[in-house]
């Protein structure tokens, strides 16, 4: 009895201590706007976009300030569902090109229209795909600030010591994979599961595939395109032995970080991992690797406002002012492992001198998906049958696509109400 | 003299297959703690060996210094929840169980096996209305709602109500006759009484509250209260490609309840029998 | 089943002529319980029973429109909806876990609770070994797992190819191993309670019995089969049924360890009931909600079923 108790005492002390030691982000005094933000950077973007909004309040110490939460992306899109709707939604937040559209049908967020008109947000200083994502029925409900490209890094040593170049195109790829085999224990492993899908949808690009209809709605990558792009992944596994099977979400990456694969492809994002592991990498891209139309995956971060907070001039002139200080320092954001959104900062001098960027991808031929309201329902059912592809030596690839699409069909058929 | 003999060839025969599934038993966590205590790139190296190469706390001392990392501030919303939860429902059924077993009143069985039977209905039919109710009361978001409404659970009653059918009558009857109240026989002798009953419902509740994982998940979606199995849930995603960091969190998400565990194993081992005669 | 049969017969006592806050008492200590049971318990049953009748909005009641049995009509019968699809594909996997867990998760802990019940050496701290994983919550288990299960870094991996048996078997994403990591990790987490349930009973089993099961010769099969499942078959009967329910309610698993793959095999039917009233796209909570009654009163329907046949087998 008495060691029960004892217990007790000692964990609810440690309890205690945490909570001592936890956060005290107190509000504000009256004049300050406060405004608050959701933002899904968890890695060390995150610690740079914490940075960033602590430099932001200090320069408007006394007129605004930002409070900000993290929200792991993975639960970011259902506390939306279930905190806007209720009127706690943040004043801004973070989402991903591919949800604006739909939030935005689902009268989830407000516009920016009335806000844009005073300030000097231009069209041409986007990359077009990115800035129109943001458009839904003719409003403004996203703002980019950047585009987060896949691409390849390799390994510069185990190159040089094979003597290999870097290749760009499958059968260089393949070729440059038989010649490492005496160099290296693995050459591309390539993870089954995330990020493939972002593969898959690059090469579906590559392919001459798309991926939703013209109206936006229904899958269209059950095609002879999709099909090689789907195909090729079972095939550079299987057949030419490019990658070992069944490799887990970040193996791939482990493998690269030990100085064990050749190649490792990922987005920009993980940069900042692969510096820290020591190895002596380059950066290239991956436009025509697995087909011939060049083409790169990228998702883009925009900023929307949620709809439900009685907002006041005040407090969306404050929105926009801590808007245009983060994407105007979107060089700082590049250095968390982020392309900036804006082609003034893609042009300017020191965006190019970066050591990685530049060579990680062309910005020309990246390419986003259909943003539109029913991407989510209509294409993600294609990425387990990706993941099938890749883990099941002699997968049917049609019927993967059969599958996928019927799932994209019925349910865009239950969106739509039909 | 053979049985003898009999018995203890099966005993050490016993021993030696306990002992091999209890080395299999043991070893996913013993590799866990292992990883904790290696490198990142050691980690990942690919070797067998349990004895780190380069032994190392850099994970551990990761784990208590991100500033990300909010794995204290789960363990302390988990104690909140859990604590809170556990003692109000020792008193709500205290209460019921002293009303069903040792009070006599006019359809008090009756009443008692119409709870009973009630747990018939699965958890999952009640999971969405349950949801509804807690928008309508303002609870999503807040501990409010992992604590109150599994006040209404059936099965601690049980356990007490069984052990207070146990205490004799004639102690209640001659506390009356002393011109004791209710309030007082409930508060001064049956509390007492079933002290090992409530340790027992106590603990479950308490281990119920704590690990659960899908209610939490559906109510609490803001950081700042959201509990251990849930928030180790989300760590696993933002530190994917840290193990030993991730093991170390793991580790010190389960001393909490080791030392509950080491500090009371017979209650544990009492109460698990104790439902299992339900019968 | 335990009824007290003594009647409880106040009227003729000389206190029901007392005050009327005597009478009233037993309204102070059941009534707590009995409020919150009905607001949190009695209330949902219904409501989920209206809910399921509406496409429903969490929080928008104006947006809510009574489509009376619709939501049943489509995931029960309308074979080209997507919500059929998935509540058929969802119930296929709950049931497979549940054939594939339950005679395990019964025969593996009376099988050590045989062992741990003739008390050999150290037998509390066997006991306390096979109980210890039952205290994790299931984000540890999982995270426990899905690091010995990993492909290419994991020890079970690493020490099967050290043994020669077999390389970079993917544990989590391809078939049938999902399914057996699944079902070795459940047995690993929830045996603990299961055995000493048996242990208990098992000690309970009066050794006169074995002994004069001995005199006749019987050997030690007879003697399982004669004796000690008959002895204990109370437990078997609730752990049996407990098992059953708890494997129905599969949730954090595959949530956790597949993410419900491959290609949704193991997407078990409350992951898209959860999907499907608050998952990101667009919440559907009243076919979630029907999906949620057909699965609980296929629950029921099937704890009912197992005791009849169990009782019959018995007599």
């Amino acid at each position: 009895m008495k060691k029960i108790i004892m217990s007790f005492m000692l964990v609810f002390s440690i309890a205690l201590l945490a909570a001592c030691s936890g956060d005290d982000n107190g509000n504000g005094n009256g004049q300050v706007t406060a405004i608050t933000f959701w933002n899904i950077f968890t890695g060390p973007d995150g610690q740079e976009m914490v940075a960033m909004i602590n430099d932001f309040n200090a320069q408007h110490e006394g007129e605004i300030r930002v409070l900000t939460q993290t929200i792991p992306s993975a639960d970011f899109y259902e506390v939306m569902n279930t905190a806007v709707p209720q009127g706690q939604g943040p004043d801004v937040a973070i989402m991903h090109l591919d949800n604006i559209q739909r939030y935005a049908s689902l009268s989830m967020l407000d516009h920016f229209d009335d806000l844009l008109a005073s300030a000097d947000f231009d069209a041409e200083d986007y990359i077009p795909a990115v800035w129109n994502a943001g458009l839904y029925d003719g409003r403004r409900y996203g703002i980019p600030l950047d585009v987060h490209p896949i691409g390849m890094f390799y390994n510069i040593d185990v190159l040089a010591a094979a003597n290999v170049e870097v290749p760009t195109t499958t059968a260089e790829l393949i070729a440059a994979c038989d010649a490492l085999a005496a160099h290296v224990t693995h050459c591309l492993p390539l993870s089954a599961m995330w990020p493939s899908q972002t593969l898959f949808t690059a090469s579906l690009f590559q392919n001459n595939g798309v991926d939703l209809d013209e109206n936006g709605e229904y899958p269209a990558f059950n095609t002879p395109e999709g099909f090689a792009a789907l195909k090729i992944f079972n095939d550079l596994i299987y057949t030419h032995g490019v990658s070992i099977p069944n490799v887990g979400v970040d193996e791939d990456l482990a493998f690269f970080r030990q100085g064990n694969a050749a190649f490792h492809i990922n987005g920009i994002w993980m940069l900042n991992g692969i510096i820290e592991s020591g190895v002596n990498f380059g950066t290239a891209p991956i436009a025509q690797l697995f087909g011939d139309t060049p083409a790169t995956w990228a998702g883009s971060h925009q900023f929307v406002m949620p709809r439900g907070r009685n907002i006041n001039p005040e407090k969306q002139a404050a929105i926009l002012t801590f808007i245009e200080f983060i994407t105007s320092n979107s060089l700082r954001w590049a250095n968390a492992g982020q392309i900036p959104a804006n082609l003034r900062v893609l042009e300017s001098a020191e965006f190019q001198a970066l050591p990685y960027h530049g060579t990680f991808v062309d910005v020309s031929t990246i390419r986003f998906v259909n943003a539109s309201p029913y991407f989510d329902d209509a294409f993600t059912p294609i990425y387990s049958r990706v993941t099938a592809a890749m883990t099941s030596p002699g997968a049917n690839i049609q019927a993967l696509l059969d599958a996928a699409e019927l799932e994209g069909i019925q349910r865009v058929d239950d969106a739509l109400g039909n | 003299m053979a049985l003898r003999k009999i018995e203890q060839r099966k005993k050490r025969l016993s021993f030696w297959i306990l002992l091999t599934i209890s080395v299999f038993w043991v070893m996913p966590v013993i590799w866990v703690i292992s990883t904790s205590f290696k490198t990142e790139m050691e980690a990942v190296s690919g070797g067998l060996n349990l004895i780190p190469r380069d032994f190392t706390l850099a994970s551990y001392r990761f784990i208590f210094t991100d500033q990300n990392n909010n794995i204290f501030r789960y363990i302390r919303n988990s104690f909140i929840a859990a604590g809170s939860h556990t003692a109000l429902y020792l008193l709500v059924a205290s209460l019921a169980a002293y009303g069903y077993g040792i009070m006599q009143f006019k359809g008090r069985d009756r009443i008692f096996w119409l709870l009973l039977s009630t747990m018939m209905i699965p958890a999952v039919m009640n999971l969405i209305p349950l949801y509804s109710i807690m928008i309508r009361f303002a609870w999503l978001n807040r501990l409010t709602a992992l604590i109150v409404p599994g006040l209404g659970g059936v099965f601690g009653i049980f356990l007490l109500r069984q052990f207070n059918l146990t205490i004799p009558k004639d102690l209640v009857e001659s506390a009356k006759i002393d011109g004791a109240s209710h309030v007082g026989i409930y508060w001064r002798i049956i509390l007492p009484l079933t002290k090992p009953a409530l340790i027992v419902v106590g603990l479950f509740s308490f281990m119920g509250n704590w690990n659960d994982y899908l209610w939490p998940l559906i109510v609490i979606n803001d950081d700042a209260v959201r509990t251990l199995p849930v928030g180790l849930a989300i760590m696993q995603g933002n530190y994917t490609i840290y193990y030993s960091r991730l093991m170390a969190a793991t580790v010190v998400s389960i001393i909490p309840v080791l030392a509950l565990f080491m500090a009371s194993q017979r209650f544990f081992i009492k109460g698990i029998t104790m439902t299992g005669i339900k019968q | 089943m335990r009824l007290n049969l003594k009647a409880s017969n106040v009227s003729t006592t000389p206190s029901a002529i007392r005050s009327l806050p005597k009478r009233l008492e037993p309204a102070l200590f059941i009534l707590p319980h009995l409020i919150i049971f009905s607001v949190f318990f009695i209330f949902p049953f219904f409501y989920g029973l209206v809910i399921s009748l509406y496409d429903w909005h969490h929080f928008f009641p104006e947006q809510r429109t009574f489509i009376g049995l619709d939501n049943y009509r489509r995931i029960l019968f309308e074979t080209d909806h997507i919500f059929y699809e998935y509540f058929w594909r969802g119930l296929r996997n709950t049931l497979t876990f549940v054939v594939l867990s339950v005679p395990p998760l019964v025969v593996f802990p009376l099988l050590i609770a045989s062992l741990i019940n003739t008390e050999p050496r150290g037998y509390k701290v066997f006991r306390a070994v096979f109980y210890l994983p039952s205290l994790f919550s299931i984000a540890t288990l999982v995270l426990i797992w899905r690091w010995v299960l990993n492909t290419n870094l994991g020890v079970l991996n690493l020490t099967l190819a050290q043994l020669g048996i077999g390389t970079n078997i993917a544990w989590l994403s391809s078939q049938p191993f999902a399914w057996l990591s699944l079902v070795m990790m459940t047995i690993w987490w929830t045996i603990g309670g299961n055995m000493i349930i048996f242990t208990a009973a098992l000690k309970d089993v009066p050794d006169m019995l074995y002994e004069s099961a001995d005199i006749d010769g019987a050997n030690l099969f007879q003697k399982f089969f004669r004796i000690t499942l008959p002895s204990i078959r109370n437990q078997l009967v609730y752990i049996f049924i407990m098992t059953t329910l708890a494997s129905f309610n599969v949730f954090g698993q595959p949530q956790l360890a597949t993410g419900g793959g491959p290609q949704q095999t193991t997407t078990v039917l409350m992951m898209y009931i959860r999907n499907i009233a608050f998952g990101g796209g667009r919440p559907r909570p009243g076919i979630a909600t029907a999906m949620a009654v057909c699965m609980g009163l296929l629950m029921i329907l099937i704890s009912i079923a197992q005791t009849r046949i169990i009782k019959r087998m018995g007599d």
